[in-house]
């Protein structure tokens, strides 16, 4: 297709939300949702997004598919700026987290495969038929399933089809959002796998958001993590897992649930995470909200090690010797 | 902390929920017998559809509409509570048996503030005056961890739920629960809809409640780690019933049920990069589709002829482990450690 | 799902009514037991009797098939006015809701006039200034139906603009106006439908009563508020003149609205 070597490249992306004067954001009007995101993934990669809730890794997505619109910085798609492209719905699309809702239920699977066809004026009538067939095939669902409505199939079944459509123009990259988040463990296996032979198959990259790190690290050749808009570290899947250096990467891995066996007849045999992670502070004053006007990292209100630099400045996102490819943003890595 | 301090606060036996369509019934439960030790905290974990959260509900008498239990009994503290009257029954519930849901926006009343909310309880089920009362809130406001520094507990009553973060209303709905003491709380996935960080601090408050309150816990899940994490013992459902029960090192280390060990096979969190997912092929079959047989044989992959005709027995395996399979009497030969 | 379609109270006294109206109306196309128009100066003032069932008015015209003929102009007046309302309620209400913003506001705010200005009036002018014609008058209440069916399309759009299936639609391409049309359209067909049939009955009874001012259906074509302007002067002598086309009316109005309601509840909106 193209000749670049990165499928998604994002160049110091922003994206602000002007809210009217309202008594959650007791100063300023501005809310940064993506913050100066720059990182770019290989063709053939899997490239993890992870972060809590807010931290802006879906609009990140969104972006990315010029679903949302107005963001600052560059985003670049095979190459080429993703303003500019024409058919940028061929390069890039996207998967969402909930099968109930990303289906039209009022419309086939049959024809929710072929609408990407249609819009793009491909082939004809029978020949989309028979795409949306082999497409069914290829996610495991087979052609008996053109006729039927998305409200007669499982969340499974659904996912599948939600998937299936995003690959219909064949794209290079494909953001997945939470793709397997709604879905129950033996499902997400499926899905998983699925996603897995459908890379191979197809050459895909993938963008791959989910708050579950036990997911990134499986999927993932390299993993991002992000809080507040910002990336605060960036490696390898297996490197960030073990070693995680930033103190939220610590935080998250910590607060993992763990199947390892525990000693239970001891009340201190349980792991004392409490301790470690800082109580909940109320809305009002939760680092996910964040003006423009906010100096300083943007985990100082939670982090364990914060001291007078850090509220200061906003550390860099700086090369960390070793690995290849390590990046972390704090005063003290 | 897993004494048996006498007797089990919480007895299932043979528990039958029904659904009711038009005419005929469909067994959403069947057969399920569990038991809960006083101070215990026991999860109950399997995957949408095999009916944990009905089972739940039963309990306090909360089924939906079209939900009957159509058979069993359920024993608190001692008690034959399947029989009682809507009178007696919102007696212990909130005073013995507190409750804790999924979404706490839609279990908390928007309109009120969280002081009161936490008072109504002690309210309707305590003897205590007004200052007592508001006494007691304020200290369970600050069991649960809500006031940080230049918060103040009292401070802390006067917010609305919708001043507040997921994490912090679920505290709430967990002080609402605790604020008479109950002896037992069901907690039907309290957490899954919050963050892992927040969720991680709402399991070292539920241990340091069931530590310095002695309450037991009847933790509902389909996240495995979770239910390790939390739980001392564990009960894997599918389709309706029990299949296999134990400490949680047990039943997580040693699966013997197929079925368990085709979820463990399927978390990501321990398979290999690059190594294919284990995934259990089918679908969970819904109440009425169920046959006669266990409910797994279509998609085990020891499955044999017997397992089509009679649902398998509870087996044995040890003193903390059990299974409800023909096969599980052959593992019964492996050796393994039982906490 | 299917079987429990007529299960619902509202839905089946509904449908049973307009079934009724909607038969005459069909019939009176074949059949009517009198010619509508036919005056019979021996038979004024004729008590309900086999062969005039519903009497005879003043002018010695068979009722009955007044009335029959009359469903046929109530429905016809009715179903156009509603289908003018949906038709452009759906054009403006749908990219008001979609694009929100100017496009929202200059058309809320077309509507909003709309709606201030008085239906009579509009009626008036309407048979004032078109060219005369035995439908005229649909023109004016079609005009005055739209705003409230833009209100439901708009609605229905919001609702649905930001739904993933939407997003999903957007990210393969589809131009603005593909979503809205293509994809968010059958998903608001509930709310509309539901709305359509309130809309008759609605309908029915603004037919009604312009006819009755003289606005509505010119004469000799028998229209029910037509029929009850002329029955008023002989109320007392004669009540049958005005009681039947009166109770014509409410019940057309009372069917079409529980059919309205009964379908709402079916459809879980």
């Amino acid at each position: 297709m193209s000749t670049s070597e990165y499928a998604l490249e994002f160049r110091g992306v922003s994206k602000v939300y002007r809210v009217p004067n309202s008594s959650l954001f007791a100063r300023g009007e501005a809310f940064k949702a993506v913050d100066e995101v720059s990182f770019a993934i290989r063709r053939g990669e899997v490239f993890g997004l992870v972060g809590e809730s807010g931290c802006g890794k879906s609009t990140l997505g969104r972006i990315a598919t010029n679903l949302i619109g107005d963001s600052e910085g560059k985003t670049l798609v095979d190459g080429v700026d993703a303003r500019s492209l024409k058919d940028l719905s061929s390069h890039i699309q996207i998967v969402f987290q909930d099968p109930l809702s990303s289906l039209n239920p009022k419309k086939r699977i049959g024809w929710i495969l072929e609408e990407p066809l249609r819009i793009h004026k491909v082939g004809d009538g029978e020949s989309r038929a028979r795409a949306a067939n082999t497409m069914l095939e290829k996610v495991g669902l087979g052609s008996s399933y053109r006729k039927v409505f998305p409200r007669e199939l499982s969340g499974g079944q659904r996912q599948r089809v939600s998937i299936g459509a995003a690959l219909m123009l064949r794209p290079s990259i494909v953001v997945a959002d939470e793709p397997v988040s709604a879905l129950d463990v033996s499902v997400q296996a499926q899905i998983l796998n699925l996603l897995s032979d459908l890379r191979d198959d197809f050459g895909l990259s993938y963008l791959f958001i989910s708050h579950n790190l036990d997911v990134v690290r499986y999927m993932c050749d390299r993993v991002a993590v992000m809080f507040a808009g910002r990336i605060v570290e960036l490696g390898s899947a297996e490197d960030v897992y073990s070693s995680p250096e930033h103190p939220y990467t610590r935080q998250l891995i910590e607060a993992l649930p763990k199947l390892t066996p525990r000693s239970r007849s001891s009340p201190g045999g349980r792991r004392e995470i409490a301790k470690t992670v800082p109580v909940d502070p109320p809305a009002s004053d939760r680092p996910a909200l964040r003006n423009v006007s906010t100096r300083g990292c943007g985990f100082y209100a939670r982090c364990p090690f914060a001291s007078g630099i850090c509220a200061d400045r906003v550390p860099a996102l700086a090369k960390q010797p070793g690995g290849e490819g390590r990046f972390v943003r704090c005063h003290f890595a | 902390m897993s004494e048996e301090l006498g007797g089990d606060i919480l007895r299932i036996r043979d528990l039958r929920l029904s659904i009711r369509r038009q005419d005929s019934y469909f067994h959403a439960v069947e057969g399920l017998s569990l038991r809960v030790g006083r101070g215990e905290i026991l999860g109950l974990v399997g995957e949408s559809g095999c009916g944990k959260s009905l089972t739940a509900l039963s309990v306090p008498a909360l089924l939906p509409e079209g939900v009957e239990r159509t058979g069993g009994t359920i024993i608190f503290d001692g008690r034959d509570i399947s029989e009682l009257g809507p009178e007696e029954l919102r007696d212990i519930r909130g005073s013995q048996l507190g409750m804790v849901f999924q979404e706490p926006m839609t279990s908390l009343n928007p309109l009120q503030r969280i002081g009161t909310q936490i008072e109504e309880s002690l309210e309707l089920h305590s003897g205590l005056t007004r200052a007592q009362r508001r006494e007691a809130t304020f200290d369970m406001i600050a069991k649960v961890g809500i006031p940080k520094p230049g918060l103040s507990s009292s401070e802390a009553a006067n917010y609305y739920p919708h001043q507040l973060s997921g994490g912090l209303r679920q505290r709430v709905m967990i002080a609402m629960a605790l604020v008479c003491r109950p002896k037992l709380i069901i907690a039907d996935e309290p957490t899954t809809a919050l963050d892992v960080t927040i969720q991680a601090q709402i399991f070292g408050l539920l241990r340091s409640i069931n530590a310095e309150i002695g309450c037991a816990i009847l933790f509902i899940s389909h996240d495995l780690g979770v239910v390790n994490e939390l739980c001392d013992r564990v009960a894997v459902m599918y389709a309706g019933r029990i299949v296999e029960e134990g400490s949680a090192n047990n039943v997580f280390i040693h699966p013997v049920h197929e079925y368990t060990k085709g979820l463990m096979g399927s978390l990501p969190g321990r398979a290999r990069k690059g190594q294919r997912l284990v995934s259990i092929s089918g679908r969970v079959p819904p109440p009425g589709e169920r046959g006669q047989g266990c409910a797994f044989a279509p998609r085990c992959g020891k499955v044999r002829e017997e397992c089509f005709l009679a649902v398998p027995p509870k087996i044995e395996l040890g003193p903390n482990h059990s299974a409800s399979c023909v096969l599980a009497d052959a593992e019964s030969e492996m050796e393994y450690v039982n906490i | 799902m299917r079987a429990r379609l007529f299960c619902d109270r509202d839905l089946r006294a509904g449908l049973a009514i307009v079934a009724i109206v909607a038969a005459s109306a069909l019939a009176s196309l074949v059949f009517t037991p009198f010619d509508p128009n036919a005056m019979d100066s021996g038979h004024r003032f004729a008590l309900p009797a086999w062969p005039h069932l519903l009497g005879t008015d003043n002018f010695g015209r068979d009722i009955l098939s007044r009335i029959m003929v009359g469903a046929r102009f109530s429905l016809i007046v009715s179903l156009s006015t509603v289908t003018i309302g949906t038709v452009f309620g759906v054009l403006l209400g749908m990219p008001a809701g979609y694009f929100g913003g100017v496009v929202d506001e200059v058309i809320m705010r077309l509507v909003d006039a709309l709606t201030s200005f008085p239906g009579i009036l509009l009626a008036l002018v309407a048979v004032t200034v078109l060219p005369s014609g035995r439908y005229t008058i649909v023109a004016a209440l079609g005009v005055l139906f739209v705003p409230s069916f833009t209100r439901i399309a708009r609605s229905g759009t919001l609702q649905f603009k930001d739904s993933e299936f939407a997003a999903s639609a957007r990210a393969f391409g589809a131009s603005g106006f593909r979503v809205m049309f293509v994809h968010i359209l059958p998903n608001i067909c509930p709310q509309l439908l539901s709305a359509i049939v309130v809309g008759l009955s609605n309908a029915i009874l603004a037919e009604s009563g312009m006819s009755y001012l003289g606005l509505g259906i010119q004469p000799p074509a028998p229209s029910w508020g037509r029929m009850l302007a002329e029955a008023q002067a002989f109320l007392f002598n004669s009540p049958w003149g005005a009681i039947a086309p009166g109770l014509a009316i409410m019940l057309a109005v009372l069917g079409f609205n529980r059919l309205g309601e009964g379908l709402r509840k079916e459809l879980g909106l």
